[in-house]
């Protein structure tokens, strides 16, 4: 037998036509059709038009960036008058500062972007400490280089993190532990790992966290005990003994924790993305209090002694103080992921939008943003680097700036001193 | 605002923020998410779709119109467009109606494989692209801790292309094909039925080509649209079109169900032997097989409207 829907598609459209018989089906395809029939009342000139608009649309999405090929944040650190870049082109570059208008290049490792030794790319900061220069790479590698000329065959060394040759990238930066001379670092396979900052010799076993590690882990030594404090994709912040890599404690939290943790007092202050900041009790793990911002905590805190500053994902920084009571915030614009940093005239803080803006922190109300500057279309996602009054930025577009914080006309501004970017003039 | 914020707010973050909700529904499995969302866009679809397999039956129903037509027409194309535009215009069908859900496939398509990139992916780019598209309004389903979502279904991960480098391509192949099929509005005209044809063979092939490197979460949503494709045309007209499997390039017979009832199985063969003689009177340019043709679609039509 016929099924009724393909009965009453067998009827003819056009019911008027007294040369058709009325339609006298019954059942969903009725139903269906009842529905559908509509549409056909549409002009077709409408429908090609809302299909082009929707071909239109299409195309547009084609466009954009598909494969989403990225490497990196353009991380960058600055030591005696040289500042580190890990570009997007998988290589670390030296660029000699001398405070002047020019960031002239000093070496690079590997010395050229088609290398097979590429970084693939840097997300964290680079560490300069115990004599090298500390950097892990978006190709699963921990590298220290010689900051002098950029060497690891000399007096540096890199070690594969994992167990095998397929390494995972490694999101968050390297931490310095002074009392065991460790190096350590998470990587993406879960693990946290440790290695002898000047030969690279493996410490202890990986500390196995649930999931992914891409926060830049704290080092703490609070009444003689020293602790590594970091987060995990698995949503907990770990305490860990950097003697022997064994778990002091752990705090459950609702989301990833992907920033690095802030060690303030006694207190580890460290945001997830179920959208809260925790502080929680350096020596046991309790949690002391909790606030929610709009969106995710991603960028750690920074603190000025006093009052806690949270960058967060809804484009604003809330100012807590030690209780977690609101001070204030500030609306930046658009999403925050680099951690903001102190400099003597305030709080600089970058968005996404390619912004550095300057905030008044001392003033209890009014008018908190002293300058904006925005470098560029490029945004602004590695953390940002200050030294006194100067803050080195790297953004998306790969270049790398000096900004000066300084007086004019009694206001304090933000004015770009120094650009540099590979192979392309800077502006 | 440009295109690209059209593109954005039309379609990427409606269909993204509804995936990380029944990512949240059903249990953090995307592969579940991804059905159900391949079921509410069918069923949005739905009218789309049962107007297209109105427009192809009617189509059907004026092929033996049509091919009088092309006999009384055949050497003046001219005249047989406007002839065959007329037609279409009286019955009140819009040959490029067919292509309503086609359409509208596509930018859920290439949606779908932008969303599936910034929320399977779990690079830092794509999580810190992902923060700003989620809708802080949406109550009750916790969306911002469901990222980085999981990509992990069955034995695949769907931000990746299938690893088996099998299974996926085939199932794409063959539900395209059969979807393909079951949807083939048969011709009168050789040249169109042989481009028929290609397209049934040719369509189905390049998909599965594009499912070896394209995401396999993209390539799922492609199969469980194309199963529920199936499943509406099973409804409408049950599994006959899909038989004969593999029918040769012939405009003739494709005409058959048009004329006769799907309810008269034994008529079938008379009307293949029929056609059979219609080719053979046309080659020799013999006008009674044409007005056989011509007769039969009255017949069978008002078998059906009894």
């Amino acid at each position: 037998m016929l099924h009724p829907l393909f009965r009453s598609l067998n009827q003819p459209r056009n019911q008027s036509d007294p040369g058709h018989p009325k339609r006298t089906g019954r059942g969903f395809g009725n139903f269906l059709l009842s529905g559908a029939s509509g549409l056909s009342a549409l002009p077709s000139r409408i429908l090609i038009l809302a299909g082009a608009l929707l071909l239109l649309l299409s195309l547009a999405g084609c466009t954009q960036n598909l494969a989403g090929n990225i490497s990196g944040w353009n991380a960058l650190a600055v030591g005696n008058e040289v500042v580190y870049v890990g570009t997007k082109d998988g290589r670390v570059q030296a660029l000699t500062d001398r405070g002047d208008g020019n960031l002239p290049a000093k070496w690079s490792y590997p010395p050229s972007p088609d290398s097979d030794d590429s970084l693939g790319g840097v997300y964290g900061t680079p560490l300069l400490a115990s004599g090298l220069l500390y950097v892990a790479a978006e190709n699963g590698y921990l590298y220290a280089l010689d900051p002098e000329n950029g060497s690891v065959s000399e007096r540096g060394w890199r070690r594969p993190l994992g167990q095998d040759q397929s390494q995972l990238p490694l999101v968050g930066g390297p931490a310095y532990e002074p009392i065991n001379r460790l190096i350590v670092v998470g990587s993406e396979d879960g693990s946290l790992y440790s290695y002898y900052a000047e030969t690279g010799e493996p410490v202890w076993r990986p500390f196995q966290t649930g999931d992914k590690i891409w926060s830049t882990p704290v080092v703490g030594n609070l009444d003689g005990i020293p602790a590594i404090y970091f987060g995990s994709h698995d949503g907990n912040i770990y305490a860990v003994n950097p003697a022997n890599g064994e778990e002091m404690w752990r705090f459950q939290t609702g989301g990833v924790v992907a920033g690095k943790p802030l060690l303030m007092d006694r207190m580890i202050i460290a945001g997830s993305f179920d959208k809260k900041l925790y502080a929680i009790d350096a020596f046991d793990g309790s949690k002391l209090w909790e606030f929610e911002g709009g969106n995710w905590f991603w960028a750690g805190a920074v603190s000025n002694g006093t009052t806690i500053f949270a960058p967060n994902m809804d484009g604003r920084i809330y100012a807590l103080d030690r209780s977690g009571i609101l001070q204030w915030e500030f609306d930046a614009g658009a999403e925050i992921v680099s951690p903001p940093v102190l400099v003597p005239r305030g709080l600089v803080v970058a968005n996404r939008d390619g912004d550095l803006i300057l905030l008044d922190v001392a003033r209890n109300a009014g008018q908190r943003e002293l300058h904006r500057l925005t470098l560029g279309d490029a945004e602004i996602k590695a953390p940002i680097y200050a030294v006194g009054d100067t803050v080195y930025v790297g953004s998306d577009d790969g270049s790398a700036r000096r900004v000066e914080v300084h007086e004019q006309f009694s206001e304090a501004v933000l004015t770009a001193r120094a650009c540099w970017k590979h192979d392309e003039e800077c502006r | 605002m440009g295109i690209d914020d059209l593109w954005r707010e039309i379609i990427i973050r409606p269909m993204l923020n509804l995936l990380v909700v029944l990512y949240t529904i059903c249990f953090n499995n995307m592969g579940i998410a991804i059905i159900v969302f391949t079921v509410i866009v069918r069923l949005v679809t739905l009218p789309l779709t049962i107007k297209q397999l109105r427009q192809m039956r009617s189509m059907m129903d004026l092929q033996p119109r049509m091919r009088e037509i092309q006999d009384r027409y055949g050497r003046d194309r001219q005249r047989v467009s406007q002839e065959t535009m007329r037609l279409y215009r009286e019955a009140g069908v819009n040959p490029v109606g067919c292509l309503g859900p086609l359409v509208i496939q596509m930018p859920i398509l290439f949606g779908l494989f932008r969303v599936l990139i910034q929320t399977v992916y779990s690079r830092p780019d794509h999580l810190v692209a992902l923060a700003e598209k989620f809708y802080a309004w949406i109550p009750f389903f916790p969306i911002y801790t469901a990222a980085p979502l999981s990509a992990t279904f069955l034995w695949m991960d769907l931000s990746e292309p299938d690893p088996s480098r099998v299974i996926i391509p085939v199932l794409v192949f063959v539900s395209t094909w059969l979807q393909q099929k079951m949807t083939m509005t048969p011709s009168t005209d050789p040249r169109q039925s042989t481009n028929q044809m290609m397209m049934l063979w040719l369509m189905p092939l390049m998909i599965a080509f594009f499912s070896f490197t394209l995401p396999s979460g993209l390539s799922l949503y492609w199969i469980a649209s194309n199963v529920i494709g199936i499943g509406i045309q099973y409804f409408v007209t049950g599994w006959q079109p899909i038989f004969p499997l593999f029918p040769k390039a012939d405009p003739v017979p494709a005409a058959a169900p048009s004329s006769s009832s799907y309810d008269e199985p034994e008529e079938v063969d008379g009307d293949a032997r029929t056609s059979r003689n219609d080719r053979a009177n046309r080659r020799r340019g013999n006008r009674t097989g044409s007005e056989r043709a011509r007769r039969r679609p009255r017949r069978g039509r008002g078998r059906s409207t009894k």
